[in-house]
């Protein structure tokens, strides 16, 4: 389970961000360093091989001049310039499926881009500092390397690939469109809560999932946790093995739940005015 | 169709049209029509009230993290459009400068001083004792002849657009590290301002003791105030994240590091455009033939300039 952030976003929603890993974010560097020195060979290509605009007078040097700033801003301008064009994503964190965005939820902007990059002097210097930005991602509970700090930003998972809707999340909608949400279930002899119900419904969701034997241990312990919940209905239930057993109780459950609706006769509180 | 079937493909259709609007860009949104992005915020509000209901109501985990980053997506997609259009403002950068500066004359007056007093203290030890030269100064120093009375260097012509932008991304790179080192709570700015500082002042004071005080003198006047005050500024920058971590005030560290960041960068980025300038200065004048007094008078004229931006800009009625 990755680690998360919970943000509280204006419309009263919350929303938790998975935090990316160390070890996604260092691929998405050096898959951003390979294509910052890719680009740099192609442009030093391209001057040696056009030796006639090197070559003598003031627009030769000129040219130059304009090489050598546009290549130290090719260096530091970088991140900045891939993270406004395509949201708070580099080539390197699109490949990687990781995203910049700020503590608060929101997309960064021209400013928190400019912080955590320029901050690189320090979290990213070639020799001893070169750790500098590891070692806070490292320690600080939402990964944030000092320029993420001093930015306020986070680097997060953002791709919709590894998650999907499953056959189970639909059985849940069609339930909660019914109104029956997985009430604890009481029966004459014993009550089990809400989670026991959620426990035995994702179990027999992954059932056909399971090796057959590693199925039956698993259905023991199931019924082992929930015997002194169930008491003395245990017995009315007849002998069964663990797997009918629970099958027998979810049936129970959506057979005996009551929706959960609002009453449409609700008596109506008198307004003061 | 099965209930529940219903919702699933309300999801999974939502979730493509984020991912086509997130191919689409930085304008995506911009390029929908009304009713569409009327029915885009439908949905995500649908899907928020889903994710609600899930979470209380005992969904699976799975399909609680999938409704949840559904809703992540949409949110910075729904919510970034406002940040997406914001320009930027160069009139606000102008007056932001000047005002950054004013909001911190402490951190200000502490740079000049890292940088200014070991440059005084290095000029005259050298006087004093030349020996002392031979350990602060650089060794190509040791032996240096200006190249004319006026000014140290006759850079030809030719190549001086190359020295200047060579000097403009060193320079620049130098203010990015003070600026940074704020970080070690200040104190990297002041080792980085007192080496500068030291370095200058030994070089000064060594070529006075040539009696070649006139050629360095010439040749730093017209450039020097530009750029000493430019890097003295960026670590004035350093300082006002570097007092955040000391004197974090009423907030958390992170916090006041996260306001004097935002305060820092406006000053380091003001700094950017004052090494330009400099750098541009270097380049092509101070290697130039113009006499001394000329030299003195684009001094006088910058530094006057200087004074007169970060005294007015951005002030109410200016």
């Amino acid at each position: 389970v990755r680690a998360g952030t919970i943000v509280h976003t204006p419309d009263g929603i919350e929303l938790e961000i998975e935090l990316a890993g160390i070890a996604s974010r260092a691929t998405a560097a050096i898959v951003d360093l390979i294509l910052l020195f890719g680009f740099w060979l192609a442009v030093g290509l391209a001057l040696f091989s056009g030796q006639d605009i090197l070559g003598e007078g003031i627009g030769s040097n000129f040219f130059l001049s304009v090489v050598i700033l546009f290549l130290f801003l090719s260096y530091w301008g970088y991140g900045v310039f891939w993270e406004l064009l395509m949201r708070g994503q580099t080539p390197g964190k699109r490949l990687t499926g990781l995203r910049i965005i700020r503590e608060d939820g929101l997309p960064i902007g021209l400013r928190e881009s400019l912080l955590r990059n320029l901050l690189k002097a320090i979290d990213m210097q070639p020799g001893i500092t070169y750790c500098i930005g590891l070692v806070t991602a490292v320690r600080d509970s939402k990964g944030r390397r000092l320029g993420d700090l001093v930015a306020g930003t986070v680097v997060v998972v953002d791709t919709l690939k590894e998650v999907k809707a499953t056959k189970a999340g639909a059985a849940w909608a069609a339930r909660a469109e019914q109104g029956k949400t997985h009430q604890a279930l009481r029966l004459p002899g014993g009550t089990l809560s809400s989670r026991h119900m959620v426990m035995i419904e994702q179990f027999l969701e992954r059932r056909e999932t399971l090796k057959p034997e590693v199925r039956e241990q698993l259905a023991e312990r199931i019924v082992n946790s929930i015997r002194d919940n169930l008491g003395d209905e245990l017995e009315r239930l007849g002998r069964k093995s663990h797997l009918e057993l629970l099958e027998k109780l979810q049936s129970l459950a959506n057979e005996t739940e009551e929706p959960l609706s609002p009453t449409p006769n609700a008596k109506k509180r008198g307004s003061l005015f | 169709m099965q209930m529940g079937q219903t919702k699933l493909q309300e999801w999974e259709q939502f979730g493509q049209s984020l991912e086509r609007l997130r191919k689409g860009g930085k304008r995506a949104l911009t390029k929908l029509s009304d009713s569409e992005l009327t029915r885009l915020i439908d949905s995500y509000q649908a899907l928020t009230a889903d994710l609600a209901r899930a979470r209380s109501l005992n969904a699976p985990p799975s399909t609680v993290r999938y409704l949840n980053r559904l809703a992540v997506t949409a949110h910075s997609l729904i919510y970034g459009y406002s940040r997406a259009k914001e320009p930027i403002n160069f009139r606000a950068g102008y007056d932001a400068f000047a005002r950054a500066v004013r909001s911190v004359p402490g951190a200000v007056l502490l740079a000049h001083l890292c940088f200014w007093v070991p440059a005084a203290i290095c000029f005259f030890l050298v006087q004093v004792d030349a020996t002392l030269a031979y350990q602060l100064v650089p060794p190509g120093f040791y032996g240096f002849e200006p190249t004319s009375e006026a000014h140290m260097h006759e850079i030809p012509q030719l190549t001086r657009p190359v020295v200047a932008s060579s000097i403009i991304a060193n320079n620049v790179q130098v203010t990015f590290l003070a600026f940074a080192l704020g970080l070690s709570a200040g104190l990297g700015t002041a080792l980085l301002l007192i080496y500068n500082g030291v370095h200058i002042g030994a070089v000064a004071g060594w070529m006075t003791y040539q009696g070649k005080g006139a050629a360095l003198w010439g040749w730093i006047l017209p450039h020097g105030s530009t750029e000493l005050i430019a890097i003295c500024l960026a670590g004035a920058a350093g300082f006002v994240m570097g007092e955040a971590i000391w004197a974090p005030g009423l907030s958390t560290r992170v916090k006041a590091l996260q306001r004097a960041g935002l305060l820092a960068l406006k000053i380091e980025l003001g700094c950017m455009v004052m090494l330009l300038m400099a750098g541009l200065i270097e380049g092509y004048v101070s290697p130039s033939s113009i006499n001394f007094s000329a030299r003195v008078v684009i001094l006088v004229a910058s530094l006057a300039l200087w004074a007169a931006y970060f005294w007015r800009a951005g002030r109410e009625n200016s």
